[in-house]
């Protein structure tokens, strides 16, 4: 049967025939293409279309994974009678890849310099705040962040620190509360070092290390940091934001990773007091994500009740308790002073992440730039 | 066919003994001369245990993966009881079971649409003489021959490319089950076309330009006469074709849209974000399944064709 | 109508079909891969041909080298194991051959990534192996890491595609004329002989075949290296997929696309040729 398909004398001739079809085919299309779509521009800024909060359907969900209380969720599908798709994204470029390629998420989760790049491409739905009751549970600085003017956009969920994990059963090593430690203990933990798959994280603190702007957009700086991770490339063990799992399951002793999510191994690990947690005096990237409706939203009302939901007092201090960051509301600030209470290195203040080192994501010429390091790193 | 020749075992040296009929003079003067140890594929001993451990190879893991499945534990390498939580924790998520349902709805879609054009390409391409009939059948091959990350890419571009066009017109088109579905016809054409092809041009056409002789139509003799004989192959296509599609991972992978997932891509987040023992027991189901309905449409069928046997001892 | 227009007018539905949604997705590929991006990433038309430049950037040919390797080296694995299989069914199954041949395609059964995840089951760090040898004693803490390895990804790859090099060995084998093999032994006297003059020949069409269906998908997999491997296992099918779905860049993953389909196809057309010489062992 398989071997019918080689029997019949194909020649070159009828194979560049087919080749052919392919290419005028290709062609054609080349060309209508390039006749629709006058490509896209910068819009420039318009009035936002505010949605009603109301249940509109079911919320199609778009989050980081382990990033908020499953029992808020449950919570409201039960008291608004709708169901919560749940999809995951593994980093902000691949959420940005699924919102560019049009699929209709009601409500995700970018960090705050994603938001200002959706806000400049007119890519998200306003968010009326009189229409949030709980609105007034969010710090006065939120109502005009630097990264959504007038907050037409988005409202913040919680503030995050970048730094190291490790575990001293393992690792009884002494860091250096530096970046330079990732290289130390690569070699000597060879397969048990995990970085996160970021390509802001992972460049971004190769650049620190050489003291070098975490944004930079120049080449030089950025083909030394990519050639300094390629050098201990072969010691990573892997590439991976599902670090909870990676620490909790032990296939990683140090793990490049956000402060909530340590705070989530130590909660459910069976011999917490191992667990340590350092940020690196090269710079800490900090800073705040948010809640925002993209425009291709099928169901914005129910979005905005989640989001409402989800400022309650009462959920943010249990979704607090779950996964481990202050989530930007005064009770969730407030029930977070109490986790620091146990374990210091969680220090953050509202301060400190509005003012600390950003990492902005590049957009244009310097985004491909970037991608290209970032690609280097994985395939190099 | 000739009795298998004795082997004879003399120490490291194998003699053979041909049992066919054959000028004696020559074999003994070949097979005398020459006094090698055992080597080749002939030697009963050596094929048997590849091929065992062959079988265990391919086994081993799906009967890990099914053991597991119905561990109480956690574990992936301490087993407690026999317990069916997993399969109940399945049962009851509705997210499993709203894929498990696309999966189904979506090969049923994909085997009948794939069927039907497939046919009717292998009709065209072995009866046709046409200028076309070249060209069309590379595409065939060439489709059949791109790795899926090549297409899953291509149709992943021209789904979201055309959304955001038709989007212009207010017509709502994006990334969907919808689209899942037409990207599985597109690979699966090609498979029908081979198979229900390859059938095609073994049939004697004696019967159906009988048929015609008689004074049935063109239309009315492939009915009564080529698709009965052809039937096997076109269920055997359809079957495989369902498997395909119930199976995939990487054309569903760049078609998918939001809301219900195909059920391997299911897995494949659970995989991704933290592997649990439930992804045992939806492996065991999904293998379980897809065995069962190949199990029963074959069943179905060779009824069928008990009943069709004068025809095709005609025919052939 | 004629019998000619019937059968003509039958092909058009697939041909129209594949010329829809095989050729013209094509096409917004070559346009993709010739664009760029507007400032969030979302793909831009335009002349950027520039792009093509990237792809033979000297930075990836460790990913095509790997890439390769690991394809042509499951292909050959599946040839060594597949062969003596498929000859021991179709010489010495008996009436078992058909149950034997359906006890082979039974693992296909289960999904594409359940195989891929049983094998993570066997070799993952708290997988069955690592368990079975801690029993043992031989290895404590720390477990020894069998996944994140470029064996790992073989050894999935090899697992997967196993059963299509198998049957189309086993339908070549079964053609055969046994009393061909009968009549080479008398020729060449020793059983390999006979097998590199006489088998290997006849079955030829079908290891082609084999390594074809067995080949290409390898190629273009990405999934068991993301499951079973780490960073060092990066193929080529990885980097495109990244392209689209990782922070990467469409027009370069569109250009890789395209790059690698020209390279498969060529390969397609070299194989036809070599096959399209009929064998004189065949009936």
């Amino acid at each position: 049967m398989a071997s019918d398909i080689w029997r019949s004398p194909i020649n070159r001739r009828d194979f560049l025939k087919g080749g052919a079809a392919l290419g005028l085919g290709g062609s054609a299309a080349l060309i209508a293409a390039a006749c629709a779509s006058p490509g896209v521009s910068v819009a420039p800024v318009v009035t936002p279309s505010y949605p009603k909060a109301q249940i509109d359907g079911d919320l199609e969900f778009f989050n980081w994974s382990q990033y908020l209380n499953p029992d808020a969720i449950t919570g409201f599908a039960k008291h608004y009678g709708v169901k919560v798709n749940q999809t995951n994204f593994d980093n902000m470029q691949s959420m940005m890849a699924k919102l560019n390629a049009g699929i209709p998420y009601d409500i995700t989760f970018p960090t705050m310099d994603f938001v200002d790049q959706l806000v400049k491409a007119n890519a998200l739905l306003g968010i009326d705040h009189t229409q949030l009751a709980n609105w007034s549970e969010v710090p006065s600085y939120f109502n005009n962040p630097w990264y959504d003017p007038h907050a037409f956009y988005s409202v913040p969920y919680a503030l995050w620190t970048t730094g190291i994990a490790w575990r001293t059963d393992h690792v009884p090593d002494t860091l250096a509360g530096s970046w330079n430690d990732i290289w130390t203990l690569a070699p000597k933990y060879s397969g048990k070092l995990f970085l996160l798959d970021d390509f802001q994280e992972v460049l971004g603190m190769s650049l620190l290390r050489n003291h070098k702007d975490i944004n930079s957009g120049n080449r030089s700086d950025l083909d030394a940091a990519v050639s300094e991770i390629l050098k201990i490339k072969s010691n990573v063990g892997k590439f991976s934001t599902d670090d909870i799992t990676n620490m909790n399951n032990g296939s990683a002793w140090i793990h490049h990773t956000w402060s909530g999510d340590i705070y989530q191994v130590i909660a459910a690990a069976t011999h917490p007091e191992i667990w340590r947690y350092e940020t690196a005096s090269e710079g800490v990237p900090t800073g705040n994500d948010t809640f925002v409706i993209p425009k291709a939203a099928k169901h914005p009302g129910t979005a905005l009740k989640f989001i409402d939901w989800m400022l309650d007092p009462v959920n943010a201090r249990a979704n607090v308790n779950y996964f481990g960051y202050p989530q930007v509301t005064t009770s969730g600030i407030d029930e977070y002073q109490k986790l620091v209470a146990k374990l210091p290195f969680l220090t953050l203040s509202l301060d400190t992440a509005i003012h600390g080192l950003r990492e902005i994501v590049p957009t244009g010429a310097k985004l491909q730039l970037w991608d290209s390091e970032w690609t280097k790193v994985k395939a190099g | 066919m000739s009795e298998r020749p004795q082997v004879l075992r003399a120490g490291s040296a194998v003699i053979e003994q041909p049992r066919i009929a054959a000028p004696a003079a020559q074999t003994s003067s070949i097979t005398t001369g020459r006094r090698r140890p055992p080597r080749g594929f002939d030697r009963p001993r050596f094929l048997p245990m590849v091929t065992a451990l062959v079988f265990i190879y391919l086994f081993a893991p799906i009967l890990v993966v099914t053991w597991f499945s119905f561990n109480s534990k956690q574990s992936l390498n301490v087993f407690g009881t026999p317990s069916l939580k997993w399969y109940d924790q399945l049962i009851h998520d509705p997210i499993i079971t709203g894929s498990l349902f696309a999966s189904v709805e979506i090969a049923l879609v994909t085997m009948v649409v794939s069927t039907v054009i497939g046919t009717l390409l292998a009709f065209g391409l072995v009866r046709a003489r046409s200028r076309f009939s070249r060209p069309t059948d590379i595409l065939m091959l060439l489709n059949l021959v791109s790795p899926e990350v090549v297409t899953g890419v291509a149709l992943l571009l021209v789904f979201s490319e055309a959304g955001g066009f038709l989007l212009q017109f207010g017509i709502q088109f994006g990334l969907s089950l919808t689209t899942v579905v037409l990207g599985h016809i597109t690979f699966s054409i090609a498979y029908v076309t081979i198979i229900v092809r390859g059938r095609l041009a073994a049939l004697n056409r004696e019967v159906e330009e009988a048929a015609l002789d008689l004074g049935a139509t063109n239309v009315g003799a492939m009915r009564l006469v080529t698709l009965p004989l052809l039937w096997p192959a076109i269920i055997a296509s359809g079957l495989l074709v369902f498997v395909m599609s119930f199976d995939d991972f990487i054309t569903s992978y760049f078609t998918t849209g939001v809301g219900v997932e195909p059920l391997p891509l299911r897995i494949y987040s659970m995989i991704h974000f933290g592997v649990t023992p439930e992804i045992n027991a939806v492996g065991t189901l999904m293998m379980v399944m897809t065995i069962a309905i190949v199990l029963a449409a074959l069943a179905l069928f060779t009824r069928q064709q008990n009943a069709r046997q004068e025809l095709a001892f005609l025919a052939e | 109508m004629t019998s000619n227009r019937l059968w003509r007018l039958l092909l058009a539905p697939g041909a129209i079909w594949l010329l829809l949604l095989f050729v013209a997705p094509f096409g917004v590929v070559i346009a993709v891969s010739l664009g760029t991006t507007d400032f969030i990433g979302r793909p831009v038309f335009g002349w950027y041909p520039e792009n093509y430049q990237q792809v033979f950037d000297p930075i990836f040919i460790p990913v095509l080298v790997r890439t390769a390797a690991f394809a042509i080296g499951t292909t050959l694995l599946c040839l060594v194991i597949g062969y003596p299989v498929a000859y021991m069914i179709a010489r010495y199954g008996g009436r078992f051959r058909n149950l034997l041949i359906v006890l082979i395609i039974l693992p296909w059964f289960a999904d594409y990534l359940v195989r891929i995840y049983a094998w993570y089951v066997i070799l993952g760090n708290e997988g069955v192996v690592n368990g079975l040898l801690q029993a043992i004693g031989l290895h404590g803490n720390p477990p020894i890491t069998f996944v994140n390895t470029p064996f790992a990804v073989v050894g999935g790859l090899v697992y997967d595609y196993l059963p299509f090099m198998i049957l189309p060995i086993y339908a070549a084998l079964e053609r055969m004329d046994p009393s061909l093999i009968e009549a080479g032994k008398d020729l060449y006297g020793t059983p390999f002989q006979t097998f590199l003059n006489v088998t290997w020949p006849a079955t030829i069409q079908g290891v082609i075949a084999g390594a074809v269906l067995v080949g290409l998908p390898a190629v273009g997999d990405f999934a068991t290296a993301q499951i079973l491997g780490g960073p060092n296992t990066y193929m080529i099918g990885n980097l495109i997929n990244d392209q689209f779905t990782n922070g990467g860049y469409p027009p370069f993953g569109a250009a890789l696309t395209i790059v690698l389909m020209i390279l498969l196809s060529l390969l397609m057309v070299f194989y036809l040729r070599s096959a399209s010489a009929p064998s004189e062992a065949t009936i």
